[in-house]
């Protein structure tokens, strides 16, 4: 049977109109493809630098949540004829001193931040210790320089060392 | 100690050799003595050239500078001074070019940690003392901080100096060199030695 010249003709239009669909599909497909990658390209970045970054800043940030205390050990020379033998000095009277010219040197706001507090003054050897938040370790002992007098008393303020636990500091003092 | 302190030495020495110190150089003294195994060396502050040039050998000479106009002379004053003092006054006004020529003498400078506690007080801008940090942490100049102690009980432990050192923006290498090796070879300049 020979086709007609009708049908071959169908034929080859069918032919066409199959190609054109085929290459607009591929034409879509490629589109789409593209924006995909497009999309896949964002989230990689978003995943490589935005969102990691934030990712370790949090766990830098849970690190660093907690500020360690330090325990600063602390002696008060007192020279002169000016003073009794039997002198000594009140605890709150040091621990103000301390933290006026804290205040005086780096204002209210560094004094309430820093977290000064004496745990321990023996008024018999003039030595104490003072508690503070660890970022705050060289204005505290800057503080110290600063003190002149307390009570009407002129005295230096000697840094003798600084500790991590309250019990290691109370050791380092009685030895 | 500084400006021509008439405390009994041996008070000083016990209170330095508590805070730490070896060396002590004081005003005053004609010679060297050890006390309480702190040795203690005479030192001439003046801002006349001419006074320093008359200072025998042993002794250390310091040219103090109050205003800018000290630094006019700035020439004459190689190999005549150890080291240049920098007091209260000048902390506040030394403007950058002053610094320039301070950094030309290729002296250290000696900066009195009680000066910058008064200078505080008086609630002044430190524009002197800004400029001469910023210069020390180029490395171009050697910086000496002492208490600038007149009396005894301003004696300041050396971890207080470096401490306010530090707050003030210098960093922590420079300010312990300032309380320790910067010094120490000033001294051994006066053929004192290394104690």
């Amino acid at each position: 049977m020979v086709p007609d010249s009708t049908s071959i003709t169908a034929l080859v239009f069918l032919s066409l109109v199959l190609a054109l669909v085929a290459i607009l599909v591929s034409i879509f497909l490629i589109v789409r493809y593209m924006s995909i990658a497009k999309h896949l390209k964002l989230i990689s970045e978003a995943l490589s630098g935005k969102a990691l970054k934030r990712f370790v800043k949090a766990i830098e940030e849970r690190k660093s949540k907690k500020i360690r205390k330090r325990y600063l050990i602390f002696e008060i020379l007192i020279y002169g004829n000016e003073v009794n033998p039997q002198y000594s000095m009140e605890r709150a009277k040091v621990e103000g001193a301390i933290k006026e010219s804290f205040r005086e040197l780096f204002g209210s706001l560094a004094l309430s931040r820093s977290g000064i507090s004496l745990v321990y003054f023996n008024d018999k050897d003039m030595k104490g210790v003072l508690r503070f938040k660890a970022p705050y370790r060289t204005k505290i002992i800057t503080a110290l320089g600063y003190v002149k007098e307390i009570n009407g008393v002129r005295v230096i303020v000697v840094p003798l060392g600084i500790s991590g636990t309250l019990k290691k500091a109370l050791s380092k003092l009685r030895k | 100690m500084r400006y021509g302190s008439t405390e009994k030495l041996d008070k000083v020495a016990l209170i330095a050799k508590k805070l730490g110190y070896r060396i002590m150089c004081v005003e005053g003294l004609s010679k060297s003595l050890l006390l309480s195994d702190v040795l203690f060396i005479p030192r001439k502050t003046s801002s006349d050239i001419n006074e320093l040039l008359k200072i025998k050998r042993n002794t250390l000479k310091v040219y103090l500078i109050n205003s800018p106009s000290d630094l006019k002379s700035y020439p004459r004053l190689r190999g005549v001074a150890a080291l240049v003092c920098l007091s209260c006054k000048a902390l506040n006004v030394l403007t950058p070019k002053h610094v320039e020529r301070l950094v030309a003498l290729g002296l250290p400078i000696e900066v009195a940690i009680r000066d910058i506690y008064k200078a505080l007080k008086e609630r002044g801008y430190l524009r002197g003392l800004d400029h001469l940090i910023s210069t020390v942490e180029s490395g171009k100049v050697e910086l000496i901080a002492c208490s600038g102690a007149s009396k005894h009980l301003e004696l300041l432990h050396p971890k207080v100096i470096i401490s306010t050192l530090i707050e003030l923006g210098v960093d922590e290498v420079n300010a312990l060199k300032a309380v320790t090796s910067a010094p120490a070879k000033v001294i051994r300049g006066l053929e004192y030695g290394a104690r």
